[in-house]
């Protein structure tokens, strides 16, 4: 059965994304020696623009049943076409709309997905794709395969990176049109998200401060290094509940916000176990204190012994100068 | 008087005596409605306490001038009414059964005195309050219409009754009438004046308006703020015995547990969901706003005055409530919740109460409502949700239990299962840093002195004594049931604890589930230690300390000389006392499970106390309590405090032991 | 009226999974067992439903027999019946082969107009048992809901998305997961929980449910798992002193190499 199944396909309903997934697709396309599939659907399609960056080949649907998308119109699409074409392994961007359908998708066609893998590499035989995920809290990695085909794989914003473009590249585009049913849902309304900010409770890298702080004005130093990481900004209850520089929802604590996110940064935060109750779900605990014998030292992956009106400064360019290289 | 009057007056009598049972009948058939009837156990202590507390008015007396006010009101106003009685009694029943009198001789010379001279003593007490309530002004002293009526109707009383009595003496003027030594001098002054006469025409008019006026004031009772005089010292006979730090027993979990059936109704929604006697006692509250200016969270702002929470109950019984059977809710009708969970049970309110209200107690019960209906708001769902899942209120996880005492060489009771002392660490020392250092301190303490001590280790778990304050019953028997069966397990005989909660709950709670532990806490057992010499310690000087009582180890269990026994001994120190100290101490805001919420404060419980002791100017604000200890760090950083100056007194022991 | 199943997962608590370091396995001994927060938003958006419509609520579990406690606290949260689902032959599933299990549940339960589940559970975060279940199924999904209304057999669905949000209308009978943001979870007291004991809770195996060993577990999951590396374990605890100009770097590298920081 292995054996019919050929070639790479990505797709994503994030265009950014999509040139993501073709960055790695193209690699795991010249290791398996296969091509490289890219679909695509609406208006607007930038089949060019995919093919430039390593797509071999665009397959573009233009129902306009398809032009937002819907679990239920892109799982009879993308069924059908993997049913004809039997890609060997599939990787679907993992946005809100990706981690819906992928596995609806991946159980309509009677195969394996592995949501939000932060690793893909081929086994020694090149048989099949070894999908690392993170489990349990971020204790363990575990590294799976799909025992059917295709070999599906979620995969989020920022893991890979998109080739340049080439634009010598040549690529070929099909126009497909499989059936499609009507949506078992109907769409009333979209309203789009006026909140730049990141809930705390979600967010992935939080940017956290405390007494250490001097003056409300000094935020802003604060709010610039958030915005570097694109990160969430969260505080110690003194700051929200004896100052108020921040509301309330901002307090990270014991009767406040309880947060996981993936980074967490705690500049000139001392530890008192009320702090500590609201983040000990968090992969990684950066503190940045001037005193050494600060609590939260023994309870951080990394601490920083720094000024953090110095600490910032540094840092922040030390994030710019990698961004460069 | 003519000759009928008698009759016509204990006719009229009888009309104010319906009035009076009416009135009384009214206002106490709620109290009655769907609750169990009022317990009589410890007949004696009851009786007892309502002799002290009610007649001898010892509660009231513990503020001075207000205490004498009422004494003298009281006092003045009891053995009039009784003269009064026994006159008519004399007159109007011996004399015309037996033909005699008793009122007669040296007795009544003396019998006569004694009544003038009370009735100074009463006019005195009303003199005293209107002065209070108008030139005064107490803070929080509500005057409303029922006090003036009061006063003013007293004052009349007692001043037409002198004016009939002098007139009387002016014109009968009998050998003994000097005995009457008021009534005497104003007939003199009369006489002097030529009004005889003319007051004597008017005397009947003047005897039955003094008696109708006499009447109303006694059938008034149950329709005035008078209730009291009943309400109160019943409200002492039977408000429930139970230690201090004992809070009611709603139900019995093994009991439950035994039955499989847990269909019981918990907490106050309604009136009638209160006892009998807690209605009682709503009707007691005679508005003297002792508990409210006591009170930590009206200090701070909050929603909550326990005097108002009791009134508002109370009328909430009496008014519209008595026309739906008193079942309406509570709690988003008259009550709002944020009064209720303000309140920190520091005591302080139940401690001054001079008619023996017990506030704690009927925010608990109500807040145990709460609890059942599941909709709390987040820092009490992640509190209980703690204990349920991790058997701490951190949440922090169960195996790091003894992560404090790494390199300690601390024994579990495993290690040393002959241990003397079970040293209960309690979640605030395992868990906080802060107070990590405290259990240090001890460990060292205990060591220096020998002391063959074992903790439980990870197999420790919360008393959930945080559950039951702030409502979830079932948690707080769940965790007893468990820990009396781990302590029975160990033979643990004496448990040492450092965090005054544990304390009271282990000592004064845990007897209701098959336990007599002896329970002791760190300042008395470092005291003892200090006392019998068991501990070398250097000497310190030149410091200047205060000690703030926590509640649950002052108020709650009378522990205030072992930790200033415990600081004095520390070298020449100097120990100043908070103006809010002993059994008046301000709480620090952490009781009744605020720890683990917020509540909405002007300024916070922590923050008034902390500025209270740094008033004072003082080197060392020693505490006793880890929940205290943490509230004034945090008032400490909130005030941008350099050095707190926050010390438990068994790291200013330990900083001074001597190693051997 | 509205007839509910809510789907309800039992969780180690991943705050308090440790890593042993001799091992180097995962040391799940005295790990409190809790439902998945998303879960218990599901069951008390159930309850709701229920308060403002009438109905009944059926919460299924699959899981060791420890996940009838996770029920009980579901029906004292308001459920009125429970299933918990435990086989040793489900040990091993893998997202396809759980999605079989609870479809089975779910059919022998024959009368529903909605199933709820969390978009997510807490331990793995995988995003993939809702979906499954409703194409096995054939039902409509609606997932990320922060809102649910009903009227007049149509339920209305308020959606949250990365950059948007959505409303949805659907025809009964279909899926819904929910995230968070839902609602506050009601907490239920220990008596509750004590009192939920007496509602119905029926216990199903393989067998009760028609299922072969082939469909199950290791033997039906479409997903292996060659491999586990414990990736942390305690806080590593590493502090970086001395010039600012140094430690910075350091500690940016060492971010990167933990794959918590991404070069923008």
């Amino acid at each position: 059965m292995s054996e019919e199944h050929k070639g790479v396909w990505v797709f994503s309903d994030l265009p950014p994304l999509t040139l993501e997934l073709l960055g790695k697709g193209r690699t795991l396309a010249e290791e398996l020696g296969t091509e490289l599939t890219v679909v695509l659907t609406g208006p607007n399609q930038e089949s060019e623009r995919c093919i430039q960056h390593g797509a071999d080949k665009v397959i573009s649907l233009e129902d306009p049943l398809l032009n937002a998308f819907q679990v239920d119109t892109y799982t009879d699409a993308l069924s059908e076409l993997i049913n004809q074409h039997k890609p060997d392994v599939l990787l679907i961007g993992a946005t809100r709309n990706g981690l819906e359908f992928a596995p609806r998708l991946a159980e309509r066609i009677k195969t394996g997905c592995v949501t939000e893998a932060t690793r893909l590499a081929l086994d020694a035989e090149k048989k099949y794709v070894l999908m690392d995920r993170v489990a349990w809290g971020g204790n363990i990695v575990e590294t799976q395969i799909s025992r059917a085909k295709p070999q599906i794989a979620t995969i989020p914003k920022g893991l890979f990176s998109a080739l340049p473009a080439d634009p010598s590249r040549k690529g070929e585009i099909i126009k497909l049109q499989p059936k499609i049913k009507p949506p078992s849902t109907k769409l009333l309304e979209t309203k789009p998200k006026t909140t730049k900010g990141v809930k705390l409770a979600d967010a992935q890298v939080i940017v956290s401060f405390g007494r250490g702080v001097k003056r409300k004005e000094d935020i802003s130093i604060i709010e610039n290094f958030a915005h570097v990481l694109n990160a969430a900004i969260g505080c110690s209850r003194p700051i929200a509940e004896d100052l108020s520089w921040l509301p309330e929802e901002q307090y990270i604590g014991l009767s406040g916000q309880k947060v996981s996110p993936k980074l967490y940064f705690a500049f000139g935060i001392s530890g008192q176990i009320q702090h500590l109750t609201g983040i000990r779900s968090s992969r990684i605990i950066v503190a940045i204190n001037n005193d050494p014998k600060a609590p939260i030292f023994e309870f951080s992956d990394y601490g920083l012994v720094a000024d953090l009106y110095e600490a910032i400064p540094a840092l922040t360019d030390a994030i710019k100068q990698l961004a460069k290289n | 008087m003519p000759a009928l009057t008698a009759l016509i007056m204990y006719a009229v009598l009888s009309g104010f005596a319906a009035v009076f049972l009416y009135g009384v009948y009214r206002r106490v058939r709620i109290y009655f409605r769907g609750s169990p009837p009022p317990r009589l156990d410890h007949i004696t202590d009851r009786i007892r306490r309502s002799v002290v507390n009610a007649f001898a008015q010892k509660k009231v007396l513990r503020k001075r001038f207000p205490g004498l006010i009422h004494l003298l009101i009281y006092s003045g106003t009891i053995v009039l009414l009784i003269g009064t009685t026994l006159v008519m009694l004399n007159v109007d029943f011996w004399d015309v059964v037996f033909r005699r009198e008793f009122l007669v001789g040296d007795f009544y010379l003396f019998f006569e005195l004694f009544l003038d001279a009370f009735g100074l003593v009463a006019m005195a007490g009303l003199v005293l309050a209107i002065y209070r309530r108008t030139v005064s002004r107490s803070k929080n002293l509500p005057t409303t219409s029922d006090d003036v009526y009061i006063l003013a109707t007293l004052l009349v009383i007692l001043l037409t009754g002198y004016l009939m009595e002098a007139i009387r003496l002016a014109v009968d003027k009998p050998p003994w009438a000097p005995w009457s030594f008021v009534g005497y001098e104003l007939a003199r002054l009369l006489q002097a004046r030529g009004l005889v006469v003319q007051l004597a025409s008017i005397y009947q008019g003047l005897w039955w308006f003094h008696a109708l006026l006499a009447f109303a004031a006694v059938a008034s009772i149950p329709y005035t703020k008078l209730f009291h005089v009943i309400t109160s010292p019943l409200n002492a006979l039977f408000v429930d015995i139970r230690p201090k730090g004992q809070l009611s027993m709603p139900f019995d979990l093994k009991q439950l547990l035994a039955s499989g059936n847990f269909d019981v109704k918990i907490g106050a929604a309604a009136i009638t969901d209160f006892s009998w006697h807690q209605r009682l006692s709503f009707d007691s509250c005679t508005s003297c706003g002792r508990c409210t200016n006591e009170c930590p969270a009206t200090a701070a702002g909050t929603l909550l005055s326990p005097m108002h929470l009791i009134l508002k109950l109370r009328n909430a019984m009496l008014t519209r409530q008595q026309t739906d059977g008193g079942s309406a809710q509570l709690i988003g009708g008259v009550v709002d919740q944020e009064e209720l969970w303000a309140c920190t049970t520091c005591r302080a309110c139940v401690n001054e109460c001079p008619v023996l209200i017990d506030h704690i107690d009927a925010i608990v019960d109500m807040r145990r409502h709460l609890v059942t209906e599941g909709k709390l708001e987040r820092g009490k769902r992640d509190l209980l949700n703690n204990l349920n899942n991790s058997a701490n209120p951190y949440g922090l996880p169960q195996a790091d239990r003894m992560k404090w005492a790494e390199g300690l060489d601390v024994k579990t009771v495993k290690d040393l299962p002959d241990f003397e002392v079970l040293y209960w660490v309690g979640c605030s020392g395992s868990y906080d840093p802060r107070n990590q250092n405290v259990s240090k301190a001890i460990v060292k303490i205990l060591k220096a002195a020998n002391v063959r001590f074992a903790i439980l280790g990870n197999e420790e778990k919360c008393n959930c004594e945080v559950a039951r304050r702030v409502g979830e019953e079932g948690r707080f028997q769940q965790s007893a049931l468990e820990l009396v069966e781990l302590f029975k397990k160990y033979n643990v005989k004496l448990i040492l604890t450092q965090c005054p909660h544990c304390f009271n709950t282990f000592k004064n709670e845990y007897p209701e589930f098959g336990v007599n532990l002896q329970v002791i806490h760190h300042s008395q057992f470092i005291a003892q230690l200090i006392e019998s010499g068991r501990l070398r310690m250097r000497k310190v000087a030149g410091k200047v300390v205060t000690f703030h009582d926590p509640c649950y180890l002052g108020r709650y269990n009378g522990i205030y000389a072992s930790p200033r026994d415990v600081v004095k001994s520390l070298g020449p120190i100097m120990l100043k006392e908070m103006q809010r100290s002993k059994d008046h101490s301000f709480c620090c805001g952490a009781g009744g499970a605020n720890f683990w919420y917020d509540v909405a404060q002007k300024k916070k419980v922590n923050v008034i106390r902390y500025e209270e002791a740094q008033q004072l100017k003082v080197d060392v604000l020693a505490t006793a309590c880890p929940f205290c200890t943490s509230m004034l760090e945090d008032a400490a950083v909130a005030l941008g405090a350099e050095q707190s100056g926050v010390k438990d007194i068994a790291e200013l022991v330990a900083e001074l032991i001597e190693s051997s | 009226m509205v007839k509910i199943i809510v789907l309800v997962k039992q969780v180690l608590q991943s705050a308090d999974l440790k890593v042993d370091k001799a091992t180097k396995t995962l040391v799940t001994q005295g790990v409190p067992q809790v439902i998945s927060e998303t879960d218990k938003n599901a069951i008390e958006e159930a309850v709701r439903i229920k308060e403002k419509h009438g109905g009944k609520i059926t919460a299924i579990s699959m899981g060791s027999a420890q996940a009838k406690e996770a029920l009980r606290e579901a029906l004292a949260m308001g459920a009125d019946e429970a299933c918990v689902l435990t086989d040793p032959l489900f040990e091993g599933s893998d997202a396809h082969a759980t999605a079989n299990v609870l479809a089975a549940a779910v059919t022998k339960v024959v009368d529903f107009d909605l199933i709820l589940c969390g978009a997510y559970s807490e331990d793995l975060f995988a995003f993939q048992v809702g979906p499954r279940l409703a194409e096995m199924c054939n039902l409509p999904q609606i997932t990320y809901a922060t809102r649910i209304t009903f009227e007049g057999g149509k339920v209305t669905v308020e959606r949250d998305l990365e950059n948007e949000r959505q409303i949805v209308e659907g025809k009964l009978p279909c899926m819904i997961t929910v995230v968070r943001e839902i609602n506050e979870p009601r907490l239920p007291t220990l008596m509750s929980i004590m009192a939920a004991s007496k509602k119905p809770t029926n216990t199903w195996t393989a067998a009760d449910l028609s299922l072969s060993p082939d469909e199950l577990g290791h033997s039906g999951a479409l997903i292996e798992i060659l491999r586990s590396s414990i990736s942390a374990g305690e806080r590593k605890r590493v502090l970086l002193q001395g010039d600012i100009k140094e430690t910075a770097p350091k500690l940016v590298k060492a971010l990167l190499q933990e794959g918590v920081l991404k070069a923008s």
